[in-house]
């Protein structure tokens, strides 16, 4: 449990960082920064790149994501309000920080100190 | 397993087929593209008639995908300025510059880029007057190459943005290969466009893909749903 639990903050924690990165700097830099110069470029480049491997890396959230659902035996609503954050920026972290809370209550032995990630 | 067609599970069924059915639908339109973009990419239109440029596009409409490659003729006058040289050209081996110049179109406001031939150094007589052109019609590239020298004429390629900030009017959003070259350049064809369309195209096919893998992955979640539902509501004894 304590190593679904650990996959799924791991990816969690990616993905939204790479969201807000994408989504939040990436995006605006795109298509506000004057064309041709260096910011435009850098926001060109953030979202084809860093677009694409949010692609697969969300996929990998989503697995992690699922299978600690079942080993926590969430009812399907928390479930899908659990994966589907995971796809807007900001929220994602509560999601993960919701469902670490989730977890830690129904499963105590999960509380142990060694798993702190931040 | 007719237990699972009890009205306080369709909720459940109707997410999982608007799941599925988004996925699907949505790597479907990705798989288009990529066929739209390789179809364009194949389609030989050197010896078609030429249209009129104004029966194809305006001066501020979108790029006409369906034209891509597509002969146009049109009329205008020379801008004095915004000639610029797009490097890394090869033709018949050797590396030089697409010579391009913006041609203001007769009864629009906006100007026309005009590829007009190739030169083995960044330099050309500037062009005067006016000019009668026929050409084929060419989608601005943008595979985000960087301009290592912004200060000089010379760019890495045909981006039509980096050219609205070099000239004071209004562009065509594509630009047009001329069919014969100016004075002292030698003639571009057609299939000298590189094809940075390849990786675009096949990030489509890519996306495609990833859209049916979550489609599958709604389906089992759906599946693991069901499993799990029929363990926790044992049938009801007296229903049969």
């Amino acid at each position: 449990m304590r190593g679904a639990l650990n996959r799924y903050r791991v990816m969690a924690t990616v993905v939204g960082v790479l969201l807000i990165v994408l989504i939040l700097v990436g995006v605006p830099l795109k298509y506000l920064a004057a064309d041709g110069t260096g910011p435009q470029r850098m926001g060109e480049f953030i979202t084809t790149y860093l677009g694409i491997a949010h692609g697969y890396l969300y996929m990998i959230f989503l697995v992690t994501a699922f299978l600690l659902s079942r080993r926590a035996r969430w009812p399907m609503p928390f479930t899908l309000v659990t994966l589907l954050c995971g796809t807007v920026p900001v929220l994602s972290f509560w999601a993960e920080r919701r469902a670490t809370a989730r977890v830690r209550a129904e499963h105590p032995e999960t509380r142990s100190t060694a798993t702190s990630l931040v | 397993m007719t237990r699972l067609l009890q009205p306080k599970y369709l909720g459940g069924h109707l997410v999982m087929l608007v799941a599925v059915g988004l996925a699907v639908g949505l790597g479907l339109w990705q798989l288009h593209a990529w066929d739209v973009r390789r179809e364009a990419a194949a389609r030989d239109l050197v010896d078609a008639a030429p249209k009129d440029l104004t029966r194809v596009m305006g001066g501020d409409s979108a790029f006409p995908g369906r034209e891509l490659g597509q002969p146009v003729r049109f009329s205008g006058r020379w801008l004095d300025h915004g000639t610029v040289y797009v490097s890394d050209r090869v033709r018949e081996g050797r590396d030089g510059y697409w010579v391009v110049s913006p041609l203001l179109v007769d009864g629009s406001r906006s100007a026309m880029l005009v590829v007009r031939g190739w030169s083995p150094t960044p330099s050309a007589p500037a062009p005067e007057g006016r000019a009668d052109i026929t050409g084929f019609l060419q989608f601005g590239e943008g595979s985000g190459l960087v301009d290592d020298n912004p200060d000089d004429d010379v760019l890495p390629e045909l981006r039509i943005g980096s050219l609205v900030q070099r000239i004071d009017t209004d562009l065509y959003s594509g630009y047009v290969i001329a069919r014969h070259p100016g004075t002292g350049l030698a003639a571009v064809s057609p299939t000298d466009v590189p094809e940075p369309s390849q990786f675009t195209a096949l990030r489509n096919l890519l996306y495609a893909l990833q859209w049916w893998v979550f489609g599958l992955f709604a389906l089992v979640v759906w599946f693991r749903w069901c499993r799990d539902q029929l363990v926790t509501d044992p049938p009801v004894p007296s229903s049969a």
